[in-house]
């Protein structure tokens, strides 16, 4: 049951009060945060409704839930991607990411760097607290060297990150850091941060009774005043007083606006061409198609995959009542390998798309066949096409009787008169001419459909030339 | 500035007020004792003690021993992680001389 002491707090129109009071360990000074960010909201006098807390896993992390803002929970370490997705959808919220040094700089480190990266006006306010306090006190990030934690029993051998020099590295336009031992200095820092047009940064130090039993520290709190020095300008130096138990200096490292970005071009434009406009009429017809299973095997880069597309365009150009399905094979090499494409066109759905024992084989190249073991599987009433100047004619020897094989030089016609890539439309005019499956002018239309600008006349003539080829 | 010198010579005392505060201790939030004695601590008119009655959890919340003194300077409320205090201003008073004086060699 709610405290009714609690509602006549004046932080009480920030604090979910349902949720108190709040979990933290007695001498944790995380609350202090929160009590500094209230005010900082206060004093900014900005609408609770604009400002949005996003936290990840964690002590620290639980601030979301105490504040009567809107606020997500999200996973560990992905605070910042979250917060990302709040401030890209409305932009006016003032997105504020509250997590540990374990969930943003440990676990969520690499959206750490890109938000610095990407420059959205963010705040990112991280709380160091020297490990993974939540779970017994692991090692972590900014475990100090030589610190005992429960999985570095005797002492961390590990230099600790330094979050403000990568903060500065990464390219933050606010950069500070605080302790929460200094509620004012810290509070003057997040409406600085709050102020900043860029992503801002800062780092609290907290002290954490865990850190102090198990390294022996009486108190954390009083070396943090003992030690600290708020400074008006800090040096480069300053960057790297860290230690507490020597020197920590505590101010605003970086305070800049946000500069245009400047537009890097890699690529010059280049005027385009008022492109020629190509265009080929065709008939739909009833093809009489019952079902016809159609591969296409090569080498990869002959434009196999390309094929399979100008095939089962055309065949849905020539009989839109048709059902065809494509599928492609290829090992993971883009050129060279072995690749094949199925084809299968049935005036049935379709229940299987990968082609069984092909009625029409267009062999490009016998590098599939030969890794079946020198095997040409084709229907005994088939066809095969196949380009002489890639494939064995060894290979063709024991086919059935009734299969009909033509043949055709089709890498070596494109590469006498065109480029290698134009291969497959050779084969297709050869194709149109050959066998009577699908027309010829709806595959030269489904050729222009899928050339790439500036290379439809080559496409074209590459198909002429093979289609001529049949026809002598 | 010169010693001995009255501090009525510079303050119309007349018209310097001090706010007057109320504490408002929630002992069921205070997490007090050996690890956080913050507001005590910080207080700069000394109005909080360390309490000797031990609330449900085993904590031990401040008692307010100069309650008159409190002056709104809000640093309790700031410090106290857990939201346990706040303080509300009830009125004003006049600076005595005394005060100003004491404030002075300090």
């Amino acid at each position: 049951m709610p405290n009714m002491e609690i509602s006549q707090h004046p932080y009480a129109d920030l604090l979910r009060i349902e949720m108190m009071p709040n979990i933290w360990c007695s001498g944790c000074r995380i609350g202090r945060v929160k009590n500094a960010f209230i005010e900082a909201i206060q004093n900014l006098g900005h609408n609770a409704d604009k400002c949005v807390v996003v936290a990840g896993i964690g002590c620290s992390s639980r601030i979301a839930g105490y504040l009567n803002l809107d606020s997500i929970h999200a996973t560990h370490g992905r605070a910042i991607p979250t917060a990302l997705g709040v401030k890209l959808a409305n932009p006016e919220l003032i997105v504020t990411v509250m997590g540990g040094d374990g969930d943003i700089l440990g676990i969520g480190g690499n959206h750490f760097l890109a938000m610095g990266r990407h420059g959205h006006d963010m705040n990112v306010f991280c709380m160091n607290n020297y490990g993974y306090s939540m779970t017994g006190f692991q090692h972590g990030p900014t475990t100090p060297l030589g610190a005992r934690t429960v999985t570095t029993s005797g002492g961390s051998p590990y230099v600790p990150l330094n979050p403000v020099a990568v903060a500065l590295a990464a390219g933050y336009t606010f950069v500070a850091r605080s302790t929460s031992s200094h509620p004012y200095h810290l509070m003057d820092c997040m409406i600085s941060a709050i102020n900043n047009r860029g992503p801002s940064f800062v780092e609290i130090l907290i002290p954490c009774m865990l850190f102090e039993r198990r390294n022996k520290i009486k108190s954390l709190e009083a070396l943090f005043l003992e030690k600290a020095n708020i400074k008006e300008t800090l040096s480069e130096e300053d960057v790297n007083e860290t230690d507490f138990s020597k020197e920590i200096s505590l101010g605003i490292f970086r305070d800049m606006p946000v500069r245009e970005k400047s537009q890097l071009t890699l690529v010059k434009p280049t005027k385009k061409k008022a492109a020629k406009k190509y265009h080929v009429s065709f008939k739909s017809r009833d093809s009489g198609i019952k079902h016809v299973q159609i591969r296409m095997e090569g080498t990869g880069g002959q434009g196999i995959v390309q094929g399979g597309k100008t095939l089962i365009h055309a065949a849905m150009n020539m009989d839109p009542e048709l059902n065809s399905t494509m599928t492609k094979r290829y090992g993971p090499e883009m050129k060279g390998g072995s690749c094949l494409t199925d084809v299968i066109l049935s005036s049935q759905p379709i229940d299987y798309p990968f082609v069984e024992v092909p009625d029409l084989l267009l062999m490009m190249s016998d590098i599939v066949s030969k890794e079946r073991g020198g095997e040409v599987v084709v229907n005994d009433n088939g066809t095969i096409v196949v380009d002489e100047s890639m494939v064995d004619q060894s290979l063709l020897k024991d086919v059935a009787d009734g299969v009909q094989v033509f043949k055709v030089p089709a890498t070596q016609i494109a590469r006498d008169n065109f480029k290698v890539v134009v291969a497959n439309n050779v084969m297709m005019g050869f194709v149109a001419k050959t066998t009577s499956i699908i027309d010829k002018a709806c595959i030269k239309a489904a050729i222009l459909g899928s050339a790439p600008p500036g290379t439809e006349e080559m496409n074209l003539a590459a198909f002429d030339k093979g289609y001529e080829f049949g026809g002598s | 500035m010169k010693t001995g010198v009255s501090a009525s010579r510079y303050w119309n005392i007349g018209q310097c007020t001090i706010p007057i505060g109320k504490v408002t201790i929630i002992p069921s939030f205070c997490k007090g004792g050996d690890d956080c004695d913050d507001c005590i601590r910080f207080c700069p008119e000394k109005v909080l003690e360390l309490g000797t009655v031990p609330n449900e959890k085993g904590f031990f919340p401040p008692i307010l021993v100069n309650e008159g003194k409190c002056t709104v300077c809000g640093r309790c409320q700031l410090y106290c992680s857990e939201n346990a205090i706040f303080v509300e201003k009830i009125g004003e008073r006049t600076v005595t001389a005394e005060e100003i004086a004491i404030r002075e060699e300090n």
